[in-house]
């Protein structure tokens, strides 16, 4: 019954529109073989793409009751997680979705670069993945400040920062991101036009022209870019499977998984709202984001200009990667130089965040209470002893 | 999200033969298998798209009021006699006004078609500006095209105060 | 009084200089002897603003060192107190110059130093931030009635101040040669009912802020009833007038543990909606999995 009112529809609607051609293309480009070596980790790209559309969702429905203020952003937050049905679910997926996002979108790039995808004839996919790179980070960059906690207003207190060490500009860049010497009522309302407004819009418009990309290049071959690609038809031959059901299936069953993860954390382990921001006090210990703490703590080490000189140059090296590593091999195993800076500045950037993740904070190793400089090097202050029974908490007990 | 849609999955068309080969004999018959799969695939996907848009719908209506939300104080010296003072009590404007038989509280909205009523001094009534609607201090209609009286609102006064929503 | 808080953790920043560099212990020097690889010819770039920030305190930098334990034991007692991370140093109470190391001027007259302060009048020098605790002390059988005896530091120690804990009541060899054993224990099991349900509340409620649901208000009564107890009841040193502000905290109290059951079962519906969940995607990605294997090779 249901299938044969769906049939006159869709006859109802050819006649009229011709919804034919756009459907024998979608399921022609679907059915698409893909080679056989994509395995459980070319799915990452998608495990992102979902996080982009749960995001959208749960964008819009945090903007039903979020206020774009100084004076009313904390409390706007507050009033989502602790008066609103369902809020604290909306914020917490929105929040935690954010983090995921910017995780498996480095897990996608760091795949697509292990296997070579990025070489010819897919320069342009990776820079519009670059792109859509620089735009996710923006998003996380500006959607951390929104809550108006202490910790989103420091952390992009000092993260602006960052930016006036530009060398010429940086005042200038500063003042202009900040909208003023400090973070204030004209940041919030900038960051807020540029989360979303802007940053979706482009995010769309990119990612449509990165996924084009993929379908009409077709999935990067593991044979280096002298041999000539194969046709579909000679990939069929080859073993390759069609994209629908074979890889999707693969793909969904990525995604579930990892949504559960995500659950998981939300109910057992939420994040946090923290007191309001205060201009007038600045905690202890201040970081940016994960995703921003090697940078962070590599601009620790070098004097400023000389930090964001390099890693503007590391950045725009990585950008433009496929025009100058334009060596034909694509496995891994093939080139190994690649492979291993690969794996270097991967190991680089995780030692550098948990240098970042240590600095100032103190922590008990072996018996001995250690403190963490800024720059993660392990001072001992004193032998632990018997801590101080404490059942209270703070200070606030000797009152 | 819905796997079962009415496409059929490309293969399913030249059943069994390859099938039978890599993924077991023992299995009587992979076509109806698929189709059982399918089936389960598109119940679990309504299930779960139910759940998942029922905390969306939930999350848009509008929140429950917090406690204490449901009282409004207002300082009687605001309300001098003869006059009125209209207030948001439980998101609705809420008239109260200073008759010489004591304090009244009504909600302000007339059940004709929504507009706020005013209280007018001199023929002691509560006038609706939008159709000539017109009501008694006690709520009843007094003329106009009104449906209904108006509704009361409970209201309690102290020294100084006057509680609405008791 | 986060603000002094943070005032403490500075100071110590300041003391783990380049000189305890010496005593890291082994292990963690093996550990971060790749790390330092990296760092090192970067690191003393920025130290110098690390130093400066942190408040210099001579009087434990000198004291700490000293060979007379008398002298030097006052300051490994202090760090473990809670005076420590409050940022109460030495001169609080003791007066001086913390900021020199001459010693005749660090034991400035002038500047007030005291090198044991008037056991008399310890609850004054106490009482400037402990107030209501003198208040209550001044009037009570301990204080005026008994001489001022015992006083502050009999009980709660002179450096290694801890957090009052209800054993403090019943010190070996400090109350028992006036008091009965049992007179001790009625204090302890008031003191008992009266704080530990507060202190449940606490408990609950960061474990329940925890994991996401609002807990103010919980926080905010029991903070009040905790008010209450220390100014009504805590030393006093009056059986019959403690026993009337727990009689009425505990009218309190259920009000408190209703909105925490309230709160937890929150917790447990947000729970158990997502392990629907998570229940719910488990079985799909399951389906989905046979349902892939079942496809014919195309």
């Amino acid at each position: 019954m249901i299938r044969r009112l769906f049939n006159r529809l869709y006859h109802w609607l050819d006649d009229r529109v011709e919804i034919s051609v756009v459907v024998d293309f979608c399921s022609r480009q679907l059915t698409k073989p893909v080679p056989r070596h994509l395995n459980w980790l070319f799915s990452f790209g998608t495990v992102t793409l979902v996080f982009f559309l749960s995001q959208a969702v749960t964008g819009v429905l945090l903007m039903i009751y979020y206020e774009a203020s100084a004076d009313s952003a904390y409390e706007s937050v507050r009033y989502i997680m602790e008066e609103v049905r369902f809020g604290w679910l909306m914020r917490q997926v929105h929040s935690y979705g954010a983090n995921f996002m910017i995780a498996f979108l480095l897990l996608h790039s760091v795949r697509v670069f292990f296997y070579g995808g990025y070489k010819k004839p897919r320069e342009l996919t990776w820079l519009f993945g670059f792109g859509l790179l620089a735009i996710t980070l923006a998003f996380g960059f500006t959607g951390y400040l929104l809550p108006w906690d202490q910790l989103s207003y420091w952390g992009t207190t000092v993260g602006t920062e960052i930016a006036a060490a530009t060398p010429l500009v940086g005042e200038y860049l500063l003042i202009l991101m900040r909208g003023g010497e400090i973070i204030s009522d004209v940041t919030l309302t900038r960051f807020f036009v540029a989360h979303v407004v802007l940053l979706p819009w482009a995010f769309v418009a990119l990612v449509t022209a990165h996924l084009i990309l993929i379908r009409y290049k077709g999935i990067s071959p593991l044979e280096g870019t002298d041999v000539p690609e194969k046709t579909p038809e000679e990939l069929k031959r080859a073993g390759g499977k069609p994209f629908y059901p074979h890889h999707v299936m693969k793909e969904a069953i990525v995604v579930l998984l990892v949504l559960v993860s995500m659950i998981f954390m939300i109910i057992y382990y939420p994040l946090p709202l923290h007191e309001k921001a205060d201009p007038f006090n600045t905690p202890v210990g201040v970081k940016p984001e994960w995703y921003f703490l090697s940078s962070y703590q590599a601009l620790k080490y070098l004097p400023k200009t000389i930090g964001i000189i390099g890693s503007g140059l590391v950045v725009l090296a990585i950008c433009l990667l496929p025009f100058w590593d334009r060596t034909p091999a694509r496995k891994p195993s093939r080139r190994p130089i690649a492979t291993s800076l690969g794996i270097l500045f991967i190991v680089l950037n995780i030692v550098l965040a948990l240098l970042g993740k240590i600095s100032e904070t103190e922590m008990t190793i072996m018996g001995t209470r250690y403190h963490f400089d800024i720059y993660g090097w392990p001072h001992a202050i004193a032998p632990v002893e018997e801590p101080a029974a404490e059942p209270d908490s703070g200070s606030e007990g000797a009152e | 999200m819905n796997m079962s849609s009415s496409q059929k999955p490309p293969g399913s068309a030249v059943p069994g033969k390859k099938t039978g080969k890599t993924s077991g004999k023992t299995r009587p018959d992979p076509v109806r298998r698929r189709r059982f799969l399918q089936k389960c695939l598109g119940v679990l996907g309504g299930i779960g798209s139910l759940m998942a848009v029922y905390p969306l719908i939930r999350y848009v209506e509008p929140p429950p009021e917090a406690e204490g939300g449901s009282r409004v104080e207002i300082d009687r010296a605001s309300v001098p006699p003869g006059t009125s003072r209209t207030v948001i009590y439980r998101g609705r404007p809420t008239i109260v006004v200073n008759t010489s038989d004591g304090y009244i509280a009504y909600n302000a909205v007339c059940p004709h078609l929504g507009c706020v009523v005013k209280w007018e001094g001199m023929t002691q009534s509560l006038v609706c500006p939008c159709h000539g609607g017109k009501f008694g201090t006690d709520g009843s209609v007094q003329g106009g095209p009104i449906p209904g009286p108006l509704t009361a609102v409970e209201l309690s006064v102290t020294d100084d105060t006057i509680i609405i929503g008791v | 009084m986060s603000d002094r808080m943070q005032a403490g953790h500075q100071t110590r920043v300041g003391k783990g200089s380049f000189l305890s560099v010496e005593t890291v212990g082994y292990p963690v020097k093996a550990a971060f002897v790749l790390l330092a690889v990296l760092c090192l010819s970067w690191t003393p770039a920025g130290s110098a603003a690390a130093q400066q920030a942190a408040v210099p305190n001579t009087c434990v930098s000198c004291h700490a060192g000293l060979d007379d334990e008398d002298m030097s034991l006052p300051v490994a007692e202090w760090r473990r107190s809670v005076h420590n991370p409050a940022g109460i140093f030495c001169q609080d109470c003791h007066g001086g110059n913390p900021a020199t190391m001459v010693e005749d001027e660090a034991h400035d007259v002038e500047r007030d130093f005291v090198g044991l302060p008037d056991p008399y009048v310890l609850h004054e020098l106490c009482g400037e931030c402990h107030q209501v605790q003198m208040e209550n002390y001044v009037p009570s059988p301990h204080g005026l009635e008994g001489d001022f005896w015992p006083n502050c530091a009999d009980c709660h120690e002179n450096h290694e101040v801890v957090f009052p804990q209800a054993s403090l009541i019943s010190i070996p060899d400090n109350c028992e040669d006036c008091h009965e054993q049992e007179t001790m224990d009625d204090f302890i099991a008031l003191t008992d009912r009266g704080l530990e349900p507060v202190n449940e509340f606490r408990l609950a409620a960061a474990e329940i802020g925890a994991a996401g649901v609002p807990v103010d208000m919980i926080l905010a009564q029991a903070a009040l009833a905790r008010d209450a107890y220390i100014q009504r009841a805590s030393h006093v040193f009056v059986l019959e007038e403690m026993v009337a502000v727990v009689d009425s905290l505990e009218q309190i109290y259920p009000r408190i543990q209703k909105e925490v059951d309230v709160a937890r079962t929150e917790v447990d519906t947000r729970r158990r909606f997502g392990w629907m969940f998570i229940g719910l995607f488990l079985v799909l990605a399951a389906v989905l999995w046979l349902y892939r294997r079942s496809l014919p090779d195309a």
